[in-house]
């Protein structure tokens, strides 16, 4: 068998748009792509885990859309954090559990000040206003805007 | 009161039961206690005298007290041992931390006032609250149970303090063999809704217990069909590593949170019951499959095992709730940057009305653009790209353009750092 460093870049390419596309619900899932790519199930996994060692399949499970849930409210909240303070903030942002995406963006003086970007998902605009009003006091954020979505217009995945 | 009616074993010592009972009935939840554990003074008391000496001759610069039970423990023994006014005289003068609430109450309870709290309350909220000191030279005394692993000695060390750990008392198996009997009759014949786990030591109890009692396997696979909660991450650790999956762990470790967040799970299943007809399995199947996708052969088998249900029955849910929309897909999510994708940036654009169906159109249309969201803002238009390169970018802001609008009415806002990006959606 062949080591998984010896499989060439392209088996990673094509295991990545694999994954992408979404593994099979089935219960020999790696059948295809095992015959496709002309390697074992065996090496398809470890050649997987490799990828997710390395960091670059960040996260293998389900993606779910809050809003068939009932997480009707979904807010990007923007908020102007002074620079010495956006690190440590955003790392804490980032770890709660609320909150799915955190981001530190450029900012474009006095047009937009914004620069510390996260998401949120509630069961209503009055728990999603409520839980961000709360945290922005707790941070001492005074200048921020909850931009509640009216229409998902396309969400899927950079493909290549 | 979504706790109405639900069974809920508490395992923790006899004499920390009521806390935890008092919050589950006032949540409308029935307690079930069994103790699996009971806390005894250890039998050989040296090192903990050999602290309380220490302390009280000045030797000392902190002691760190990790749970009710180690400052009760320490105080008895410096009475027993006639040092209690020297004791607590010298630990006025040095700084005394606490693992969490409950512990400091313990402290005030003695007449100690000035005792600090980690932010997160666990060993490693301690790491951290240590770390923001100069701990060079400092002698650290640490009492607490026997037996426990030593990540805090070495932890303190590596920040160049000397520690003095004490074995304050020893955690044992119950003695007390026939509610534990009991408590395993009554998983097995499934008349307990959610067990609690209050420490690793409580579910290494239920595991021996079940095997001298029992049969192992029949008690797991009735825990996989049951609730599992876990009041903190380590314990939720040791759960997982027995093959555990556990659907409750309050995000505060206190007792109060934990029944919280044991009534806001059942909540959130009336919730989705109510939308969507789902029932407590396809619940478990969702909080099972966002994380830690088993990288074996036959991943289906492997994650309807972990459930306690056959991979026929996961298959026809998952695919079920596929179909109604809630799982969008199950697959890998790659880190884009690291595979030349290290433009990206997110564009807010003003758009009127009659323009908005165009532009979507064009935006769509762009491989590189992966989320297109209308949103309430002047700025009504948000969407992101990622690209192998700026100049894609500035193509697409330049297709915008050309349909009109004009550049002060274009936020490109590019990414500096990422936080954080499309963690799974935490349900409860």
């Amino acid at each position: 068998m062949r080591s998984p460093e010896n499989i060439p870049n392209d088996f990673d390419m094509a295991l990545i748009s694999f994954l992408q596309a979404g593994i099979p619900i089935e219960a020999d899932p790696y059948r295809e792509i095992s015959e496709k790519l002309g390697l074992s199930r065996q090496e398809i996994i470890s050649r997987i885990k490799k990828l997710h060692e390395d960091r670059i399949i960040r996260r293998v499970g389900a993606s779910i859309v809050p809003s068939k849930l009932g997480y009707e409210a979904n807010g990007m909240v923007v908020c102007e954090v002074s620079s010495d303070k956006i690190s440590q903030i955003g790392e804490y942002v980032a770890s709660l559990k609320e909150i799915t995406h955190c981001y530190e963006r450029k900012t474009i003086p006095n047009i937009w000040n914004y620069n510390l970007f996260f998401m949120i998902h509630g069961l209503s605009r009055s728990s999603v206003e409520e839980y961000v009003s709360n945290l922005m006091k707790k941070l001492g954020i005074n200048n921020f805007e909850i931009l509640f979505s009216v229409k998902e217009l396309k969400k899927t995945s950079v493909m290549f | 009161m979504s706790l109405k009616g639900k069974v809920v074993a508490i395992v923790r010592p006899q004499d920390q039961v009521k806390e935890l009972s008092d919050a589950i009935e006032s949540l409308g939840g029935i307690p079930y206690v069994a103790p699996l554990i009971e806390v005894k003074p250890t039998k050989d008391q040296e090192s903990l005298i050999k602290l309380i000496k220490d302390t009280a001759s000045g030797r000392l610069d902190i002691i760190a007290f990790m749970s009710q039970n180690g400052v009760k423990q320490t105080f008895e023994t410096a009475k027993n041992e006639g040092l209690e006014k020297s004791f607590k005289g010298h630990i006025k003068k040095i700084s005394l931390i606490s693992i969490g609430p409950k512990t400091k109450h313990e402290l005030e309870k003695i007449g100690f006032s000035n005792v600090k709290l980690p932010e997160e309350y666990s060993s490693y909220g301690l790491i951290k609250l240590l770390e923001k000191t100069d701990l060079k030279g400092k002698r650290i005394g640490l009492p607490r149970a026997k037996g426990v692993d030593d990540t805090l000695r070495v932890s303190f060390e590596k920040l160049g303090a000397k520690v003095m750990e004490a074995e304050a008392y020893e955690v044992k198996e119950t003695s007390n063999i026939s509610l534990v009997k009991n408590l395993i009759r009554d998983l097995i014949s499934e008349k307990i809704d959610v067990i609690a786990f209050t420490s690793p030591s409580t579910v290494r109890s239920l595991i021996e217990n079940s095997r001298k009692f029992s049969d192992l396997e029949k008690v797991k696979a009735s825990l996989r069909k049951i609730v599992i909660a876990s009041i903190g991450t380590t314990t939720r650790k040791v759960l997982e590593e027995l093959g555990f999956e556990v659907q409750v762990t309050p995000s505060e470790f206190t007792v109060e949170a934990l029944a919280k967040e044991i009534e806001s799970y059942f909540e959130k299943i009336n919730h989705l019951t109510n939308l969507k007809g789902l029932d407590k399995l396809d619940f478990k199947i969702l909080e099972a499959l966002q994380f830690n996708f088993p990288f074996v052969e036959r991943p289906w088998d492997y994650i309807a095992e972990k459930i306690g249900i056959d991979s026929q029955n996961l298959l026809s849910r998952v695919k079920k709730l596929i179909e109604l929309g809630i799982i969008r897909k199950i697959g890998g999510f790659p880190n884009l940057k690291k595979i030349g994708f290290t433009a990206s940036t997110l564009i807010g654009v003003k758009v009127q009305q009659e323009k908005l169906e165009e532009i979507t159109n064009i935006i769509n249309d762009c491989n590189s653009v992966s989320h297109n969201y209308l949103r309430e803002h002047k700025y009504n238009l948000w969407f992101t790209i990622t690209a192998k390169d700026s100049n894609e970018i500035e193509n697409i802001i330049k297709t915008v353009k050309n349909v009109g609008i004009s550049d002060e009415d274009i936020l490109n806002l590019p990414t500096i750092k990422s936080f954080k990006t499309d963690v799974r959606f935490t349900l409860l």
